[in-house]
């Protein structure tokens, strides 16, 4: 293998480092402005795979010009300008496409992703098989692998800088504006070698100008306020969680995360309701614990308590400081206030409480999930006094149950129900669970009353606990007692509330059948191969793991983004090192080597999961079981690195079609993977089948890789 | 000692006997509620007992056309209207609502909302599947946007809920939470039962309902509460699909058939958030001899396809409600904002305030035989 110079090879790296960052900041502004679970999140990620992996394709048609410098530089500054472009149109055209206000259709979403993708990923798939076949051209050998694994440094170096570091410190357009004058300084470099560079320099130099003036401009500001329109923006923030903004109309303050209404000011109901229902079961209450919720104004109500003291908790550092700025609802000193995940903390507290209130939004991601689960409940109960009661609220108000609402009550129940004597749903503008081995009573405006609590809405005026008590028993009434059981390793609830979320929409899980079905006719279209299906599995493998490595992480010891980030990092970086190492620990590739690589790696997602699975935060510490995951990924990765090499070894063809084929089949593999697994085979079937189903896709590709005649 | 009244006394007996403490296991306890109705689910796709032939429809050469609503539905054989629950079957138009509510409830009589008409009470609520709108904001889409095919729902034929209203002492059947238009025959039958033993009926709807249909309702509905969701056909085409001048048209012709009727228009903001034309319509009711009709601004939450909006701020409310005042209708209120002053009613004339409100409950009431305490003043209403 000839050598190649870093100079030769920085466009690669910064290709990479380019897709990861961009990538990773895209996916949190369509996550604002559409509706952050799951399935969006997948559809996003698959809808990307996918357009990289056909401009991967297409990029084959692009041989003559493999030593044309103009083009090569041309992709880099088009790599510059598209985030920044993307993310300022975006944020304008947000509230002039989509009716203002309104929640966006799983069937938009997908139309406006592929439409908005289109160019960013099209042409870094495309520069993808141009840098191939530019490298190639210059060893006059083929360098499909070398620029995977090269492209893989590149999104670990993106993934160090942009996701562990710049996200703290600067906005999205901050960080696209940074991307940009990266990708031109690669552009540039191309350029001074080119024979004609006046033009390309001029270019360079006035987009490099425009980068600046975003970077230090009001841009980010200036167009976020385009998604509140009517509103005044007072202030708005990108935190590693996401992004919060808060807006004044009239005498009103407005909360966002990521373009979602936490709350508003003035809203009394809300506040009372996620306190009061639960506080006034006990006669006297010392010590209470809140999670999140505090901008709605329900410390105040905890307050009216007069010797209750509160813990509240908040995962996001920059939501209490906004919370702090912007209202006195935390000021008071009986209130402490505690930076920290709901889970990581209950677990090393050993305060006891009065009652737990979760004013936590809806679990219709994994990540939130998590915080609705038996294993949490029973760490809640271990913190809570003999009689205390825990408080939590489901899906909005309505008139009506219907059978998927019911479905979901029916989990929480039973799953409430695993963990406590006694459980009653209090209905209000939400259905509150309230859970306590102590009793419960359905006579709230009578115990507010008696226990001589000033309010304005949870009082004899407003509710009429007879009725109260008639809605709540025609709730229960419809609820199923063999109902599944929500728990971290099979998180059947966030796949409930998806389902919930395609009713508004009248659509079912046929999309994502319909987007498997488009995947398939692709790799079917790109002639189907034993060495592509190899590949396809290992990518599916390989992201899929990825996935239930980082779900698996969130619910043992919560969302720390950063460290997220790092595994990322880490995955990028087993990739890279399998890649290039292959050679020296296979020097020469056979078909049984390629099949012998798929079944150790069908056996190691199953026996991994099965480590996992075992190894809870009781056996190891948190910094153990991150070592481990991270170890495990590296593993991973490292034998999907090595496998691409082997595959690029032995897929015959030109470089064109070798490299687009392979990449192609990768990224397709690995949307399949991040779609699936996260929607539909983790829920449904919990973390160890999964991980066999995950091995056995690999199996059978390596089985047949070691079977089938050539 | 404090004297309580006999309904106090009869609401404490019930709750004292069952609700001090839950029993261990959820779902203990049930019977100790009056009214029991099964859960029937009914999915029957054939037409059953839950379906009578529908009024207000021909049958024209290229299909059967429904004139109810202004939707004007033209149906071929097996198609269902818009609002989903009219279908046609061997070339007639049958309801399939008919008997098969799925949302049964009782409500005090304001949290509809009706100030005006017999306050203080409670009202025995149904609601079947099916709506002639399709409103992003719907706060019941799961009722509303479906087909009673779709939901669970309970058996109770128009006799049925008559006497459940007897037993459960509720002094109104209010027909709401999803659009009683679209189960019109079902509403009318009970109504018409309902007014024999003396039982009023409120009707709470979207007010989309062609004139015949709507004169025919009026001989048996004696109060009705209409969302008037904007001023503008645009937002009302954007919004809800739907049109504005039918709305206008019904608002005149409950008022003119002597129905007692109170207004609500939720105010959105960014959509019909405009003071412009909040004072548009004003000016209109005013114009159109319903000054005297109560208007409810009502507060916003984020709900269903809206939820990337805000709350309505109170001071947009107290605004509105200015506006309407100072176009001259006599009783605007402010709505979903608990313990606000303009939940309390205001005599037109002397200003003084006749009925203070706190929640659902009157804690003050001026207002003696219709009239004004203090100056006399006939107040517009059903007083009881």
């Amino acid at each position: 293998m000839k050598k190649l110079s870093l100079v030769r090879l920085l466009p690669v790296i910064v290709l990479g480092l380019s897709s990861i960052a961009t990538q990773i900041f895209l996916l949190r502004e369509f996550l604002s402005l559409f509706q952050g679970n799951e399935l969006v999140v997948g559809l996003i990620l698959s809808t990307w795979m996918m357009l990289t992996g056909l401009g991967a394709f297409l990029g084959r048609f692009a041989s003559r010009w493999a030593l044309n410098i103009y083009l090569s530089s041309l992709l880099l500054i088009l790599l510059a300008v598209l985030p920044l472009s993307t993310t300022i149109c975006l944020r304008v055209l947000r509230n002039e496409v989509f009716q203002i206000g309104l929640m966006i259709g799983l069937m938009e979403i997908f139309v406006s992703s592929f439409i908005i993708l289109l160019p960013i990923c099209m042409i870094s798939g495309f520069a993808f098989s141009h840098f191939v076949q530019r490298l190639s051209s210059q060893t006059e050998s083929n360098e499909t692998s070398r620029v995977y694994a090269w492209e893989a440094l590149g999104g670990v170096i993106g993934g160090a800088l942009f996701n562990i570091f710049l996200i703290s410190y600067a906005n999205t357009i901050q960080c696209f504006a940074l991307l940009g004058m990266i990708n031109l300084s690669a552009a540039l470099m191309l350029v001074l070698q080119s024979p004609r560079k006046i033009m390309g320099l001029g270019i360079i130099l006035f987009l490099f100008i425009g980068c600046g003036f975003a970077l230090f401009s009001d841009l980010d500001r200036t167009t976020r306020a385009k998604l509140f329109p009517d509103q005044t923006l007072l202030v708005t923030q990108d935190s590693p969680y996401g992004n919060l903004t808060v807006t004044q109309q009239e005498e009103q303050l407005n909360f966002y995360e990521n373009g979602v209404l936490l709350a508003s000011s003035n809203d009394a109901v809300r506040a009372e309701e996620s306190v009061h229902f639960a506080l006034v079961q006990r006669e006297r209450i010392e010590s209470v614990l809140m999670i999140s919720g505090a901008v709605t104004g329900s410390p105040k109500e905890v307050l009216k308590y007069s010797s209750a003291s509160l813990d509240y908790l908040e995962a996001n550092p920059w939501l209490i400081s906004l919370t702090e700025q912007y209202t006195e609802f935390l000021s008071d000193s009986r209130i402490l206030c505690i930076a920290e995940d709901a889970r990581l903390f209950i677990r090393k507290t050993t305060k006891r409480y009065d009652a737990i209130l979760l004013n936590l939004p809806e679990p219709a991601t994994a990540q939130m999930n998590r915080y609705y689960t038996k294993e949490f409940f029973l760490d809640l109960q271990r913190c809570m006094n003999s009689d205390a009661v825990l408080s939590l609220g489901l899906l909005p108000e309505t008139d009506y149950q219907s059978k998927q609402a019911s479905v979901i009550n029916s989990t929480m129940v039973q799953t409430l129900k695993s963990v406590f004597k006694n459980v009653v749903i209090v209905p209000g503008t939400r259905n509150y669970f309230l859970a306590s081995d102590g009793g419960l009573s359905l006579n709230i405006a009578g115990l507010a009353t008696k226990r001589g609590i000033q309010t304005t809405y949870v009082n004899e005026n407003y509710l009429d606990d007879y009725l109260l008590q008639r809605r709540s028993l025609q709730i229960l009434d419809r609820l199923s007692t063999s109902a599944s059981l929500n728990l971290d390793f099979q998180p059947i609830s966030y796949y409930q509330q998806v389902i919930h979320w395609l009713r508004y929409f009248s659509h079912t899980y046929w999309l994502m059948v319909l987007v498997a079905l488009a995947f398939t006719s692709l790799l079917l279209f790109l002639n189907f191969t034993k060495i592509s299906f190899g590949l396809l599995t290992g990518g599916f493998t390989a992201t899929s793991l990825e996935v239930l490595y980082l779900i698996l992480f969130q619910i043992l010891f919560g969302s720390m983004y950063q460290i997220i980030g790092m595994l990322v990092t880490v995955f990028m970086a087993g990739l890279a090192a399998g890649t290039l190492l292959c050679p020296k620990i296979v020097p020469h590739v056979t078909m049984k080597q390629y099949g012998a690589m798929q079944l150790l790696l069908g056996a190691f997602s199953i026996l991994s999961l099965i480590f996992l699975f075992y190894l809870g935060p009781e056996i190891a510490s948190g910094t153990l079981i991150f070592a481990i995951i991270a170890l495990f990924l590296f593993l991973i990765a490292f034998l999907v690195g090595m496998e691409f090499f082997t595959a690029s070894k032995l897929q015959f063809g030109s470089v064109p079609l070798v490299s687009s084929k392979l990449y192609t089949t990768d990224l397709v593999g690995s949307a399949l993977g991040a779609g699936l697994v996260a929607l539909l085979i983790l829920p449904l079937f919990g973390v160890l089948k999964t991980g066999i189903i995950i091995g056995a896709m690999s199996f059978v590709s390596g089985c047949v890789a070691l079977l089938k005649k050539r | 000692m404090k004297s309580i009244s006999k309904r106090a006394f009869i609401r404490y007996c019930i709750l004292g006997s069952g609700s001090c403490m839950l029993p261990p296991h959820i779902g203990v306890g049930r019977s100790r509620l009056d009214t029991d109705f099964s859960p029937v689910l009914s999915h029957q796709q054939d037409l059953g007992k839950w379906s009578t032939e529908a009024f207000f429809y021909s049958v024209l050469p290229d299909g059967i056309k429904c004139s109810k609503c202004p939707n004007e539905c033209l149906l071929g054989e097996g198609d269902s209207g818009i609002c989903r629950n009219r279908v046609v079957e061997k070339g007639k138009l049958y309801s399939i609502a008919y008997g098969n509510p799925c949302a049964v409830h009782i409500d005090p009589i304001e949290k509809k909302p009706f100030y005006h008409f017999i306050p203080s009470t409670r009202s025995f609520s149904i609601a079947a599947a099916g709506c002639t709108f399709r409103c992003l904001n719907c706060q019941n889409w799961e009722i509303s946007q479906v087909s009673p095919r779709e939901t669970q729902n309970y058996d109770l034929m128009p006799e049925r809920v008559v006497e459940e209203c007897e037993k459960a002492r509720c002094e109104s059947i209010a027909y709401t939470y999803s659009e009683p238009t679209s189960f019109y025959e079902y509403a009318f039958r009970t109504a018409t039962l309902a007014r024999k033993k003396k039982i009023k009926n409120v009707w709470k709807s979207n007010g989309y309902i062609n004139a015949p249909a709507l004169r025919q309702l009026c001989t048996v509905i004696d109060a009705a509460n209409i969302d008037l969701k904007s001023f503008d056909q645009d937002i009302y085409r954007r919004l809800s699909s739907g049109k504005l001048a039918p709305i206008l048209e019904a608002l005149k012709i409950f008022h003119g058939e002597g129905v007692w009727l109170e207004i609500t228009n939720l105010v959105i903001p960014s959509w019909t958030d405009s003071l412009e034309m909040i004072a548009r319509m004003c000016d209109w009711l005013v114009q159109n001899g319903l000054s005297e009709c109560p208007v409810h601004f009502t507060r916003f939450t984020p709900l269903y396809k809206l939820t990337h909006l805000p709350m309505t701020p109170v001071l947009t409310l107290e605004k509105a409600r200015e506006i309407a005042l100072k176009a001259g209708v006599r009783y605007a209120y402010v709505g979903n904002v608990p313990g606000h002053r303009a939940e309390n009613t205001f005599c037109h004339r002397c200003g003084k305030m006749i009925i203070e409100r706190k929640g659902f409950q009157i804690a003050v009431n001026h207002i003696v035989g219709g009239v004004c305490n203090f100056c006399k003043e006939r107040i517009p209403g059903v007083w009881g």
